[in-house]
């Protein structure tokens, strides 16, 4: 028998309505584990609602919706320093219905210094209070992260990745989806090809930011010793630090325009005319901030 | 009585603790020639892997290749190297260009190679590098064999792509298509300006932004 | 990216290089000028590791020019990651480490992407690669034409010195499946390699 039609007998003997069964079932499992176990999670379905909260406790329960037919399998590691589990639609996938299959919808309550792995087509994954790793890659939907893990590595194909929060390595790409951060980091790398690439008020210590025709907009600080690097084909690249930042700023752009609201220096030709640059320091120099643009363009404002 | 089972016969071949095996095998193996020459000869196979060199010294380009990844033109402060050293600036990839040449025309003949269902031989041989690879033309050498290996992935993404669902193709599609024109602009205001490492820079940026993408495309196809 | 278990029995040992006999405070001076952005050091550390991380990316891969790539992406990500060695273990099992989980990680990726790899290009007669290092050609050999799962299972355990637990945490599998792979493993090489 079927674990599926096990929980349907198990249901219609407790008298309750077959029509609601038939939809959804419900999955509720609770594991003791590794404080620092990792924990991998993979979804086959065409939409999940994934929601992840750090606990200050060596439990690890997942509860919530996934729809009758689907695949529910996994478990722990012997070890109790791993588990995983595996959520499969084969309905929607061979019929090529999508909607036909019913939205699975788990929450997981971890230990907060779990090493989390998690991987989606579409989904809408929400992960707070983990200090461990994250590393999340979906088609589409949405990342949200909020918290202090201690990496995150996030990848999406049209989906957004929002960051809240102080990670020390943090890598987030996405093609057509946007990225944005609001908080820091001291490595940080955030890339889009279409999707805009936003830091939010950050404090980002050496960060790397690219796009193709997304714009880039950064509105924070950098250490003096920090090094960020901006670099976009056509986007626009927005630039909104303090007048009293100590730094020294490096624009390049092949046919885009560089304007610098900031203080007087104007961009000159480069010495072949074929493009244009501004170099500029601020507060007797400092941190490097160095942004290039084929024909976006390029400017620097007071925040 | 049965004969031992493989689990039971090397456990007892490893010395390990042998989960399953209780006093009624231990007679067995006492009895049965078959099992004691089994053992035998998994610890013999074991004496031959303990024989294996740990280090194997790897091929004369493997550190040039990681040289010209990590190495920068100029002297990078400390704290700025974790980030820049991800992609060398043009001209310490075009200095490197020789050496980059044969490895990624290797990297796209291991690409050929595996690609399901197609036989093809083995190796390609490598060029040895010289000082007079060390000019424009690496550069599009080079230029050349980010291509190759973006279209090998795409033709292993298009192969299967009823496999991904519409949107996700469409997506893909859209953006390799916004990349493609960067690259053609970025290409076409090289052509005039060869010498313009800025430019440069940006085309292998924009290639490297497609050859990711294209992989990160592959890696939705699934497994079995 | 998830920290991995150690190697458990056959403890990394670095490898001597020819000029110079490592001690470590040798190894601790080279890191810390190295990943002060010191390129000499960090080819020093190279020459040292070299060789250790090679034969691991080599049999876990089958291919000496995947092997190439496998050792540049180690040594490439060590270089980026050296600030975060802290030095609470050696340098040559943090760098195992790396590269166990660089291999582990673009061999699934490969194999997502490759229904089926190819063995190819085996230990070519190349001066440098295998035949020069090891006296056993036909084992080396036989490693490379298991199966993706039996081999890394196989690398790992029998050559590497990891332990099942440590093993099934590393690849995402079963205790069980990591054992049954192992063993078909060598039942395999014994096949290839004992007369009939
Ligand atoms: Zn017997």
């Amino acid at each position: 028998m079927s674990p599926g039609m096990r929980i349907r007998l198990a249901l219609i003997c407790l008298g309750v309505f077959p029509g609601v069964i038939a939809a959804q079932r419900r999955v509720d499992e609770r594991h003791p584990i590794s404080p620092d176990a990792s924990i991998r999670l993979t979804l086959v379905v065409p939409m999940a609602t994934v929601r992840v909260i750090g606990w200050d406790r060596d439990t690890l329960s997942i509860t919530g919706t996934i729809g009758n037919d689907d695949r529910f399998d996994g478990g722990l590691l012997a070890s109790r320093q791993g588990a995983k589990f595996y959520v499969e639609s084969q309905k929607a996938f061979k019929e090529k219905k999508p909607a036909a299959s019913k939205p699975v919808s788990l929450e997981l309550r971890v230990p907060a210094r779990s090493r989390l792995w998690i991987k989606g087509g579409g989904a809408d994954v929400d992960i707070r209070d983990v200090t461990g790793s994250l590393d999340v890659s979906i088609v589409g939907g949405r990342i949200r992260v909020a918290g202090t893990p201690r990496e995150v590595n996030a990848e999406a194909m049209d989906g957004n990745i929002e960051i809240v929060g102080t990670i020390p390595w943090l890598r987030a790409k996405s093609a057509a989806g946007a990225v944005t951060l609001n908080g820091g980091g001291d490595d940080v790398a955030l890339s889009s090809v279409s999707g805009n690439v936003v830091v939010d008020e950050g404090s980002i210590t050496r960060g790397r930011f690219e796009t193709v025709t997304g714009d880039i907009r950064y509105r924070g600080t950098t250490p003096r010793d920090g090094s960020l690097t901006f670099d976009s084909h056509s986007g626009a690249v927005e630039l909104l630090f303090s007048p009293k930042a100590q730094a020294n700023f490096d624009f390049t752009t092949i046919s885009g325009s560089i304007s610098n609201e900031i203080s007087s220096a104007r961009a000159i030709a480069g010495k072949d005319m074929r493009r244009r640059e501004l170099g500029l320091t601020l507060g007797g120099g400092g941190a490097r901030i160095v942004a290039r643009t084929f024909k976006g363009g390029i400017t620097l404002r007071p925040r | 009585m049965k004969h031992l089972t493989e689990e039971q016969l090397n456990d007892l071949a490893d010395d390990a603790i042998p989960a399953r095996v209780g006093p009624e095998h231990e007679r067995h193996i006492a009895e049965c020639l078959t099992c004691r020459a089994e053992i035998a000869r998994i610890r013999s196979l074991a004496k031959r892997i303990g024989a294996l060199p740990l280090s194997i010294q790897p091929p004369a380009e493997t550190w040039p290749m990681i040289s010209a990844r990590i190495r920068n033109s100029a002297p990078i402060p400390d704290q700025e190297r974790s980030v820049l050293s991800r992609r060398p600036p043009a001209w310490s990839w075009l200095a490197a260009a020789a050496v980059l040449l044969v490895v990624v025309s290797s990297a796209v003949t291991t690409l050929v190679v595996r690609r399901p269902d197609v036989e093809v031989p083995a190796t390609v041989a490598s060029r040895p590098a010289t000082d007079n690879d060390r000019n424009l033309a690496a550069l599009s050498s080079r230029e050349e064999g980010f291509r190759n290996t973006a279209d090998e992935l795409w033709a292993a993404v298009n192969a299967r792509r009823d496999q991904l669902s519409p949107e996700t193709i469409a997506t893909v599609e859209r953006s390799i298509k916004l990349i493609d024109a960067a690259i053609l602009e970025a290409r076409e205001a090289l052509a005039s300006d060869p010498n313009n490492a800025v430019i440069a820079d940006m085309l292998a940026a924009r290639y490297e932004r497609k050859v990711d993408l294209l992989k990160r495309a592959t890696e939705l196809l699934p497994q079995s | 990216m998830f920290k991995l278990p150690g190697p458990a029995s056959r403890v990394a040992q670095p490898v001597k290089s020819n000029s110079s006999v490592l001690s470590a405070s040798n190894v601790t001076d080279l890191v810390s000028r190295a990943s002060a952005g010191d390129n000499a050091a960090f080819e020093e550390l190279y020459r040292q590791h070299a060789g250790r991380v090679y034969a691991l990316c080599l049999r876990l891969s089958g291919d000496t020019g995947r092997a190439s790539e496998l050792t540049q992406d180690v040594f490439v990500r060590c270089w980026e990651r050296l600030e975060s060695f802290r030095g609470e273990s050696a340098f040559s099992s943090w760098l195992h480490r790396l590269a166990v989980n660089v291999a582990l990680s673009t061999h699934r990726r490969d194999s997502r992407r490759w229904r089926r790899v190819q063995a190819v290009a085996i230990l070519p007669d190349a001066p440098g690669t295998v035949r020069s290092d090891s006296s056993d050609i036909d084992l080396e050999k036989a490693i490379t034409t298991l199966p993706t799962g039996a081999r890394t299972v196989f690398v790992l355990h029998d050559v590497e010195g990891y332990k099942h637990e440590e093993i099934a945490n590393l690849m995402g599998i079963a205790v069980g499946t990591s054992k049954a792979h192992l063993f078909r493993a060598r039942r395999l090489l014994r096949k290839s390699l004992e007369p009939q």
